[in-house]
């Protein structure tokens, strides 16, 4: 994952000084808030925790191999 | 792996037909990269050329209107001795290594070119060729112009999973992907996608394959799109149950650059950042949209599972009309003989070709980026590029992408997006 406070400003960085507002890190009460919306945002977690579930699953498990999964032949 | 690249930059390799591309073809050196104990990750996704021509005429196709020109001496059609022979080397492979599943994707040309019976025997030889514990997802990527009622129902009736190639509005889409006679082809790939998005062909539905022409209106774009959910069962269905749409850059290369991008400094990422506010700014999720949930995904931390983002080793092999098999075939768009590898189902093992040098490539992640690339601090998310769009020249493959400044403006603006969302604090009720 990137650092985001120490990456230099590129691409959209260095053309647009977007502004979006920078507040306080999320909570377990944001994460909720998250979970309970059907957004593009809410969607990407719930999937990034199935991953994790997944990555982090027991000993006995068959460990997932990371691979290109999806190429450009299909949507 | 920092090992592995200092094992990088001796010659061993390749082959004349790759004169161009000193990179991998005479800089990556494969022995020393297995011997210091790398191995490859097995192919998963087979591509067979059941048909070599086209019955449309688009006009960034790859296959006909770009560098390599392979299609005028191959078979037109792909013969029973091929797909025997594939569908036993798919299995072969499919055994060593244990694979609890493969892709197999019909492809073309345009694959219904072939005809739904011979369509129908590729389908039942591959079957039969695959050992009981591999499961076989079987799907083909058409233009959708012969797809009609009964031939649909064969399909399903096989278990094949269908995507259509359509770009966006009629008015893009006839300009961009017409008849040889230049007749627009909108008004039957519509008809091809309402027999598709009804509610009882759904689940065989991919979704959608969609070139960007920065020069329309990407939010027009999504409009058209968007027609096509099926929203006569559930006005809010599941995020799996939404259609899928992933948008394509053109292929374009160092040599041979966009016409856009010799005018603008990142057309398409200005028209992606547009897109992906109308996306990502819907109060709930409306389709889906590969290229930015993979993005997304890897900024949360996530791995990339799509050839086109982050590092993740491609496991694509591409079966020819005649049985060659190659790299992805997008290659063609970068010179003559770019995605060959030199091997055949009649005489290789897909073993054999986990050697070749851009097979390779495709597997070794960072170490096969430019240095530039390897200083960038997008380099995990972007991965490059898609390979095909790093190609020029001379130098061949380890360059960024053609379309670096695009990848870098949409990239930035997706991580300020979901950053900034995620460290504000709603309003809880």
């Amino acid at each position: 994952m990137l650092n985001i406070t120490s990456d230099p400003r590129i691409g959209d960085d260095a053309v647009n000084d977007q502004g979006y507002p920078v507040q306080e890190p999320a909570t377990p009460d944001h994460i909720a808030y998250i979970a309970a919306n059907t957004n593009v945002l809410a969607n990407s977690v719930r999937r990034l925790l199935v991953e994790l579930r997944h990555t982090h699953a027991t000993a006995f498990d068959r460990p997932q191999e990371a691979i290109a999964r999806w190429s450009s032949y299909m949507p | 792996m920092e090992q592995l690249h200092a094992l990088v930059g001796v010659s061993k390799g390749g082959g004349s037909g790759h004169a161009n591309a000193l990179w991998p073809y005479r800089e990556l050196n494969v022995d020393a990269l297995f011997h210091s104990g790398w191995h490859p990750v097995a192919f998963q996704e087979f591509v067979l050329k059941i048909h070599q021509r086209c019955n449309l005429n688009c006009d960034y196709c790859y296959v006909y209107r770009m560098a390599d020109q392979s299609w005028r001496v191959r078979p037109v059609t792909m013969s029973q001795p091929v797909w025997t022979a594939a569908a036993h080397r798919i299995a072969e492979h499919a055994q060593r290594h244990g694979l609890s599943e493969v892709q197999v994707i019909l492809h073309g040309g345009e694959p219904l070119l072939a005809g739904i019976e011979r369509i129908v025997n590729i389908v039942t030889g591959v079957r039969a060729a695959i050992p009981a514990g591999t499961t076989v997802n079987l799907a083909m990527q058409t233009n959708g112009v012969l797809l009609d009622q009964s031939t649909l129902r064969l399909l399903l009736e096989q278990g094949i999973h269908l995507g259509i190639s359509l770009d966006g509005t009629q008015e893009n889409h006839d300009l961009h992907r017409p008849h040889a006679d230049g007749r627009g082809s909108y008004v039957e790939v519509d008809r091809a996608m309402r027999l598709l998005s009804a509610p009882e062909h759904r689940a065989a539905f991919s979704g959608i394959l969609s070139t960007i022409d920065p020069t329309t209106d990407p939010i027009a774009c999504y409009d058209a799109l968007l027609a096509y959910q099926d929203r006569t069962l559930d006005p809010m269905p599941a995020s799996d149950s939404l259609l899928s749409v992933d948008f394509l850059l053109p292929h374009a290369n160092w040599s041979a650059p966009h016409p856009a991008c010799v005018k603008a400094t990142h057309p398409f990422g200005d028209w992606l950042v547009r897109l992906f506010d109308r996306w990502y700014d819907a109060p709930h999720q409306e389709i889906r949209i590969r290229f930015f949930e993979e993005i997304i995904h890897v900024v949360l931390g996530g791995s990339s599972r799509s050839e086109n983002i982050g590092l993740a080793p491609a496991t694509v092999a591409v079966i020819e009309t005649d049985g060659a098999i190659e790299q992805v075939d997008a290659l063609k768009s970068a010179y003559e003989g770019a995605a060959a590898t030199g091997h055949s189902v009649f005489t290789d093992s897909f073993d054999e070709v986990l050697r070749h040098p851009g097979i390779v490539a495709r597997q070794i992640g960072l170490e096969a980026l430019s240095d530039q690339c390897r200083q960038c601090t997008l380099r995990d998310i972007c991965g490059g590029g898609q390979y095909p769009h790093r190609y020029r020249a001379g130098s061949g493959f380890r360059n960024p992408s053609v379309y670096c400044a695009d990848l870098a403006r949409i990239i930035t603006h997706i991580r300020n997006r979901v950053h900034a969302d995620l460290r504000c604090r709603p309003a809880m009720a």
